[in-house]
């Protein structure tokens, strides 16, 4: 099976997937899966810009409301993953994983399915300290704070992936796991992007849940963007222990980095997305106390016992099948004779997909549930702030700076 | 015209009186002439061995004062700790840790070089075979989802397969885009893309030479790890187009966005580090005040001074 990989997607799946056909053609072979690391951008329609974190003036249509609308259709099964350019609001909806559009997969703020025989997780956004103990407090629409906090990793996303004790494959994260910089080649890295010099120095360049998941999960292959450049790495877990292979890519951009081809191992096709029985054991297991509010919360040591959880969800499948609900749009579609009308926020969508999954796990519908008593706990302002002058706001506040590097 | 004429006999007498001078100091000095080592080599082997110059001196260049080292006044003594400017900040090195010589066998094989399909010429690509939308309302609910605008979207079935043999399996053409049909005489793509950044490839070494990006602001830390000038930590404003996407097309030119190092081992030239738990190695709030209080690395001149010193002892 081969598999492509592409770094930061920022809604130009077109030049992608054209690179890709181009590829196939002069290189005689055939992909069977592209896997995003992220960035996505799954705008549909001019109102989902208004939940995605990037200057006003970096608010671009771009292509994927093609593919949600049917006007155009993925050449190749597409994988992403979220990262901290999204349109938010959409990801929301399908926070358990879903299909975005006809035949382009999102794996959720955290989750694993099976592609073939080969299994894929990830995890969606960026880490931030000062957010990562919270719960998932933010509702669409986002306001100036929310817009930036909504897409940093959780503890309770992070947690439910540790629970994952069955191998995984391929693992994608946007932002790079702490340390990995220790595991390939630097010095080039620092060479061609000075800026990162300090945190590599500092031993801050990268997410540290994304770290312990990689020590948990030691995955033959991880995926990550993010920092816009390609960089390799091999990390050993201990003495004569299995081997990770790391790579980062960079954005869709002509004479770029943004694409690798990898060849794994797999059972004869055909290939589908499948829906994972450990994974929809977890997520069953853990709604109960899945975060919806600011207050901190602590997962640390809970660790409930899943056969109960993973026996029934197996029963389930063996009924019904693993294939994923069907796509379901819901919203219009961007109309591009249309642009720039007058528009307004619709608030929140229970997408049928997420319905449909969580009443097979025969779990309730909680995205849309708010507490406003909740609301009047802060945030620690000094640690938002102290961080946001971070290495994040190289991509967030200048998401196409280093294009003509 | 008297008073010129006895002038001049003065100046005459008093040149005269300073050559006789010159003569004397020249004869009375000359033992103590720093001698020319390329002429003179026997009498200034004797010199330098009771003494230490600048030039074997390797903690010299450290010196932030090369001028007042070449003085005659420099009189360190050597067997001491050198003196040179200070930094608590070090860069982490990547062979800290041990490397494995063999890779284990990951659970996935990473063939190396291309990916030639031996089934491809078997099975040609199926250019009309693109799964097409059919929007057919079975759903998970069987039903149609009227958005909330009031707009019926439908429902479009996402059967969508690949692997060999599996009908409906997209073409390598991509006959739904616009602009991109079959046909196309897509230019060769080259393996050294004209307008490609040398960065990102590359794993096979580690050069020691080149600038730096010439760009962001400068924390005033050298290091001796790399070789640039100074290491900055830049931002890059002011560098970008004002958009994010250029308008080049891959639809277009897709020889522009595809390059031959997407389908290459990216690790091939990498050795397996070991990884170090989390718990010992990773505390970054508390590693800065870790690294002000480490003992600083010995650069190449105390590294020399030291070898210098020990040569030293071993001839007494």
């Amino acid at each position: 099976m081969k598999i492509a990989i592409e770094g930061c997607m920022h809604g130009d799946l077109d030049n992608v997937y054209a690179t890709l056909l181009h590829l196939q053609e002069v290189e005689r072979t055939k992909i069977d899966l592209l896997i995003c690391c992220g960035d996505f951008q799954a705008v549909r329609n001019e109102e989902d810009l208004e939940s995605l974190s990037v200057p006003p003036k970096y608010r671009s249509m771009n292509s994927f409301w093609k593919y949600y609308s049917g006007e155009k259709v993925a050449p190749f099964p597409t994988l992403f993953i979220g990262g901290n350019h999204e349109a938010s609001n959409y990801l929301w909806e399908l926070y358990y994983g879903g299909w975005a559009a006809p035949h382009i997969y999102f794996l959720g703020f955290a989750g694993v399915v099976k592609f073939g025989s080969i299994r894929i997780g990830g995890l969606s956004g960026i880490y931030k300290s000062h957010d990562y103990h919270l719960g998932h407090f933010e509702r669409p629409p986002y306001n100036s704070k929310d817009i930036k906090s909504v897409y940093h990793v959780r503890e309770y996303d992070v947690h439910k992936l540790m629970q994952v004790e069955e191998p995984v494959d391929i693992f994608v994260s946007h932002d790079w796991p702490l340390g990995i910089t220790d595991h390939g080649n630097w010095k080039d890295l620092v060479r061609h992007k000075p800026y990162f010099e300090e945190e590599i120095r500092d031993r801050t360049l990268g997410s540290k849940p994304a770290a312990e998941l990689l020590e948990k999960l030691k995955p033959p292959y991880w995926f990550s963007a993010h920092l816009h450049c390609k960089f390799a790495a091999l990390v050993q877990h201990g003495d004569g222990g299995p081997v990770s292979k790391f790579l980062a890519l960079d954005k869709c951009i002509p004479g770029r980095n943004f694409l690798q081809i990898i060849e794994v191992e797999s059972e004869p096709g055909p290939h589908e997305i499948h829906y994972d029985e450990e994974w929809l054991a977890i997520t069953r297991r853990y709604n109960s106390i899945f975060p919806l509010t600011m207050k901190r919360s602590n997962f640390g040591g809970k660790k409930l016992d899943m056969e109960d959880s993973r026996q029934w969800v197996r029963s389930k499948l063996q009924s019904r099948g693993t294939k994923p609900f069907e796509f379901v749009g819901t919203v219009p579609c961007y109309n591009s004779s249309q642009a720039g009308a007058s528009r307004s926020f619709s608030g929140h969508n229970r997408n049928p997909q997420t319905e449909a999954l969580l009443q097979f796990l025969e779990l309730p519908y909680v995205l849309d549930d708010s507490e406003p008593a909740e609301s009047s706990i802060s945030r620690d302002p000094i640690g938002y702030d102290s961080e946001d002058g971070g290495i994040e706001d190289v991509d967030e506040i200048q998401l196409p700076e280093d294009d003509d590097e | 015209m008297e008073e010129s004429a006895q002038r001049r006999e003065r100046l005459k007498a008093m040149r005269m009186e300073a050559s006789q001078e010159d003569a004397t100091f020249n004869t009375d000095h000359s033992a103590v002439n720093l001698s020319n080592p390329l002429i003179e080599s026997t009498t200034n082997s004797q010199i330098t061995s009771q003494s230490f110059n600048y030039y074997t001196n390797p903690m010299a260049a450290y010196s932030g004062n090369k001028r007042s080292q070449v003085s005659p006044q420099m009189t360190q003594d050597y067997s001491s700790t050198p003196q040179r400017p200070r930094t608590n900040k070090t860069l982490p090195s990547p062979s800290l840790q041990p490397h494995i010589n063999e890779l284990p066998n990951p659970q996935m094989q990473q063939p190396p070089g291309h990916y030639a399909n031996p089934n491809y010429s078997s099975n040609p690509p199926r250019s009309s075979n693109l799964p097409s939308p059919s929007w057919t309302g079975n759903g998970p609910q069987s039903r149609s989802y009227c958005g909330p605008g009031g707009i019926d979207f439908p429902i479009l079935k996402t059967h969508f397969t690949s692997g060999s043999g599996q009908p409906g399996y997209p073409s390598p053409h991509f006959t739904n885009s616009p602009g991109h049909g079959s046909g196309r005489g897509y230019p060769s793509p080259e393996p050294n893309f004209s307008n490609s950044p040398s960065h990102g490839s590359g794993q096979g070494g580690y050069p020691s030479s080149g600038p730096n990006q010439g760009r962001g602001y400068g924390l005033g830390f050298k290091n001796n790890m790399t070789s640039g000038p100074s290491s900055g930590r830049g931002r890059g404003r002011g560098r970008g187009r004002g958009l994010g996407h250029n308008h080049l097309s891959a639809e277009d030119r897709p020889d522009r966005f595809f390059n031959t190092s997407m389908l290459e081992d990216p690790w091939k030239f990498l050795e397996p580090v070991i990884w170090k738990p989390l718990k010992k190695q990773w505390n970054p709030y508390s590693h800065r005040a870790k690294v002000s209080e480490s003992p600083r690395q010995s650069s190449l001149a105390e590294v020399l001074a030291a070898s210098f010193n020990e040569a030293s002892n071993n001839a007494e």
